[in-house]
């Protein structure tokens, strides 16, 4: 069980949490998303798409486990580690799934493949050989209009064999 | 030579935004700038009494509250972008509350209090057309009307040895690009800079500055990076002038980013459809008279009916009918506007011939694939009954290789029906316009580093044109791929052009890039001709280089390039202009008339659940300059498609609420509904263009539906008339 905080409506309240390995100290309204947050903070590639949780655009990897960000508040996150799609590539050199996105035309518009990648990230890390079927199972809270998602399974499936065939990925959690 | 044309290149548009580096709108931020957000109608028809925003005010970090704004825009309704006396849809802008922050500008509208007397809506097109409710006070509902008419239909009809009759509904959809629309709005003493989640930035220059001439000098338009768009982005949004008011208004930079909520109340929704058709034909299965009266759902502005001309010139679509008729109605309701959406009509008209087709062979008994091959066009060019002219193509040829996939996918259908499950094949083939223009604009630019920087007016957003474009000009300048840019976007940086829609993009943009690129070639001869002390007449340029065939000698692209910028400060000395720039612009006298094939084995279980277990699809499209990105555009139409055939749908009730008003309601297809599409093309319907190309971006969305609803209709053996088609109704 989370501990329960009560917090003022106007009250300003000073979170501490990890982004990309890096310290942030940061003050929030206690209503504040944590997507608005990171957003503020300059993680611009964690995007909103939707109102209601449905899209995942906002997905990022929060104490070792992928969130929608538009659903944690930001206080929420006070003494977490975050991962976002920034904190992926390492010294220029791309994550295995992001190079397998680039590889297999993952992608058109760009806009859900922050998140997309951040919940191929979480999945391949519960399951790192999955099969399609749970390739799509496992990306469905993402929704993405371009791709009609055929490349995205593969490149999952191609970043899967690469994580496997021991390229490391980059972890900093 | 072709060192990249026709190769599956990895997009140039891709390291960005696998990083999370990409500039979307709402990730651009300027000192200073206040945030809008929009107070809009919590009901479908009303007049409006009055707005009071008194409270709204009190909030600390409001700045000021803007109502009753109206500006005069074609088609537009007339109290746009604001309503100031009547309500007319749900979601239409009333007021905009405009803070320090967004969530003070979100707390500011919710105090804001919009006092209305109720009026009857009216939500059905059908009811609409009675005319009884009137959609918007004082006017008729029937905004539009015309006929289509080529031969004699109704003797055709009554003459023919079978007739039928069906209505065919296409309902209203919501584009959903997965970036919700939004605007910056910089204001500097005079001039505006606008960043735009937008299609086309030069055209958003001109309607806003149609609007706004009286108060700025002029408007430079932006295009950040966008997040898909689908058509839904292109024409102008009343956020769009409120936005720029506003700015105009504090002299701040103002920034406004549509909520997904917002964003399908006001985003224009599309189709919206109904065709009522009758049709005849010989028993032999000639088609000899269609009557179509095509009811379209414009909603609570007129700037739609465009949509229902296209649907209705390319009725006739592959097949040689001569006795057609289309009487087009559209009508007002008290709904969100109509305007386009990928396909844009095509997927209308296709969809209703396809059903006849398909309906015609039921009713015949006679084999489907057999009844089009007996109806298909025989030789091209061709001009259908209603004066549009098919360029060039052979229809036959696809027709048999299609069929090969038909009979195979039906023999399979045919061991799973023998294991009793529910299956069924369906086949589409579909003849589309596209490459609307009505030209595009490049300018090619090499530096003094050798590196080719090329400027589009076109303003693709996620569909890989940069990456195409960039293909096209390193062959043609015999550079390296990795050495040239290709940058859009800002109507700054070219003078004119259009944008990104209507498939369009690398055929028109492609061939000015193209023609630009030989300027530039032209131009390097004539440098290299006083580098090398040579008559020009004697240099040719070949694989990057300027040579000289008698003397042996040559000059690289890049070395022309240096020698021209070499000298800081000393004197020009060669009797020819410096610079090594080229801009063309390039239109067609025809739009492009692609075809193509969908075939689909589908299973739909008990509880009604569409599964697609085999999906084939095979495009004409002329040249494919990057057959990755082609496969690319027809994988996620087909998957749009068929989102549009069994999930999507915009549901009002009949008071004009609407009911599908988040991702939780208006379902698009998530990976677990989507399927594999296998893909391929053939290059034997050439455009006229020096580079033969035509266009991918929507083939997809007017092949898929009429392939995928045949399926499921063999599946569960009952004639199936509407897209979409839910679960409940199998």
């Amino acid at each position: 069980m989370n501990e329960v905080k009560v917090y003022e409506k106007d009250q300003k309240v000073k979170i501490h949490f990890k982004v990309n390995g890096q310290d942030v100290e940061y003050e929030t309204e206690p209503r504040k998303l944590l997507v608005h947050a990171l957003r503020e903070l300059g993680f611009t590639g964690v995007h909103i798409g939707c109102d209601t949780s449905n899209c995942g655009a906002c997905t990022v990897i929060m104490n070792g486990k992928s969130v929608k960000s538009c659903t944690v508040l930001a206080v929420e996150a006070d003494g977490s580690e975050i991962l976002t799609v920034e904190g992926l590539a390492k010294d220029g050199k791309l994550h295995p799934i992001q190079e397998a996105f680039w590889e297999k035309h993952a992608l058109q518009c760009g806009y859900c493949t922050p998140g997309m990648i951040m919940e191929a990230y979480w999945l391949l890390k519960e399951k790192p050989d999955p099969t399609e079927e749970e390739i799509r199972e496992g990306i469905s809270g993402n929704l993405c209009r371009c791709t009609g998602y055929q490349n995205i399974v593969e490149a999952v499936k191609l970043a899967s064999q690469k994580l496997r065939l021991g390229q490391t990925p980059y972890q900093r959690q | 030579m072709s060192r990249y044309i026709g190769k599956r290149i990895k997009r140039k548009e891709d390291p960005k935004l696998i990083t999370g580096q990409g500039r979307y709108v709402d990730d651009i931020e300027f000192p200073g700038t206040l945030y809008l957000a929009i107070v809009r109608s919590p009901v479908a028809h009303a007049t409006l009494k009055k707005v009071d925003f008194s409270d709204a005010l009190k909030l600390s970090g409001v700045v000021g509250v803007i109502t009753g704004l109206n500006l005069r825009v074609e088609n537009r309704p007339s109290n746009f972008p604001m309503a100031k006396t009547e309500l007319l849809y749900v979601g239409q802008p009333v007021a905009a509350v405009v803070a320090k922050d967004k969530y003070t500008a979100y707390d500011a509208a919710e105090l804001v209090q919009i006092d209305y007397d109720s009026l009857p809506a009216v939500t059905d097109p059908e009811e609409a057309l009675k005319d009884d409710v009137k959609a918007v006070e004082g006017k008729g509902n029937v905004a539009y009307r015309k006929t289509y008419s080529s031969g004699n239909p109704e003797k055709a009809i009554s003459e023919a040895d079978v007739s039928f009759e069906e209505k065919l509904v296409i309902s209203r959809v919501y584009p959903a690009a997965m970036e919700p629309r939004g605007v910056i709005s910089v204001y500097q003493q005079g001039f505006l800079t606008v960043y735009s989640s937008t299609q086309s930035p030069h055209y958003m220059r001109r309607y806003l500055l149609n609007a706004f001439a009286d108060k700025v000098k002029d408007i430079r338009v932006i295009q950040p990076d966008v997040g898909g768009a689908f058509g839904s982005k292109l024409f102008p949004y009343p956020e769009d002038y409120i936005t720029v008011y506003a700015s105009l208004l504090y002299e701040r930079p103002v920034k406004w980013i549509a909520t997904r909520s917002e964003d399908i109340r006001q985003t224009y929704h599309a189709r919206g459809q109904i065709h009522k058709v009758k049709v005849g034909a010989k028993r032999d299965g000639t088609l000899t008279g269609i009557i179509d009266d095509l009811i379209i759902d414009l909603g609570a502005a007129s700037h739609g009916t465009y949509l229902a001309d296209i649907a209705a010139q390319m009725l006739p679509g592959p097949y040689s009918i001569r006795d057609i008729k289309v009487e087009v109605y559209g009508v007002y309701t008290n709904k969100t506007p109509l305007d386009q959406y990928r396909g844009a009509g095509r997927p209308e008209a296709t969809f209703v011939i396809e059903r006849i087709m398909s309906i015609l062979a039921d009713e015949l008994k006679m084999d489907e694939i057999e009844l089009r091959k007996k109806n298909l066009i025989k030789s091209t060019p061709y001009v259908n009954p209603f004066g549009v002219k098919y360029d060039n193509g052979d229809y036959a040829s696809l027709l048999n290789k299609a069929e090969q996939v038909y009979r195979e996918m039906e023999r399979k259908a045919e061991k799973l029906r023998s294991e009793g499950r529910k299956v069924g094949v369906g086949f589409s083939f579909y003849l589309e316009m596209n490459n609307f223009g009505p030209w595009e604009s490049a300018s090619v630019r090499v530096r003094g580093d050798g590196r080719v920087l090329v400027i589009i007016g076109a303003a693709p957003h996620g569909q890989g044109t940069a990456t195409g474009i960039a293909q096209i000009v390193a062959d043609e300048l015999g550079v390296d791929i990795d050495n040239v840019d290709v940058i859009w976007g800002d109507t700054s940086t070219i003078g004119e052009g259009y944008g990104t829609y209507g498939s369009r993009s690398l055929t028109l943009a492609g061939n000015a890039a193209l023609l630009a690129s030989r300027k530039v070639k032209e131009k390097a001869i004539r440098l290299a001709a006083q580098f090398l002390k040579s008559d020009p007449q004697e240099l040719e340029y070949k694989d990057g280089k300027v040579v000289n065939p008698k003397t042996g000698k040559s000059m690289t692209l890049k070395e022309i390039a240096a020698k021209s910028m070499s000298v800081l400060g000393g004197v020009w000395r060669y009797k020819e202009e410096p610079g090594l720039e080229g801009t063309a612009y390039f239109g067609l006298d025809n739009l492009t008339y692609p075809y193509g094939s969908h075939v689909a084995l589908v299973e739909v279980d008990d509880t009604g659940f569409v599964k697609v277990l085999d999906y084939y699809a095979i495009d004409d499209i002329g040249l494919v300059v990057n057959p990755m990105l082609a496969e690319g555009q027809v994988m996620g139409g087909v998957i749009q498609g068929f989102g549009e055939t069994v999930l999507e749908e915009v549901i009002h009730d009949k008071e004009g609420n609407l009911l599908t008003g988040t991702f939780g309601d208006y379902m698009i297809p998530t990976a677990v509904e989507a399927f594999n599409i296998k893909w391929e093309y053939m290059e034997k319907g050439k455009s006229d263009a020096p580079l033969p190309a035509k266009g991918i971006g929507e083939g997809a969305t007017i092949g898929t539906p009429p392939s995928v609803l045949r399926a499921m209709e063999k599946a569960v053996g009952k004639r199936l008339t509407k897209l979409p088609t839910l679960p409940w109704d199998l």
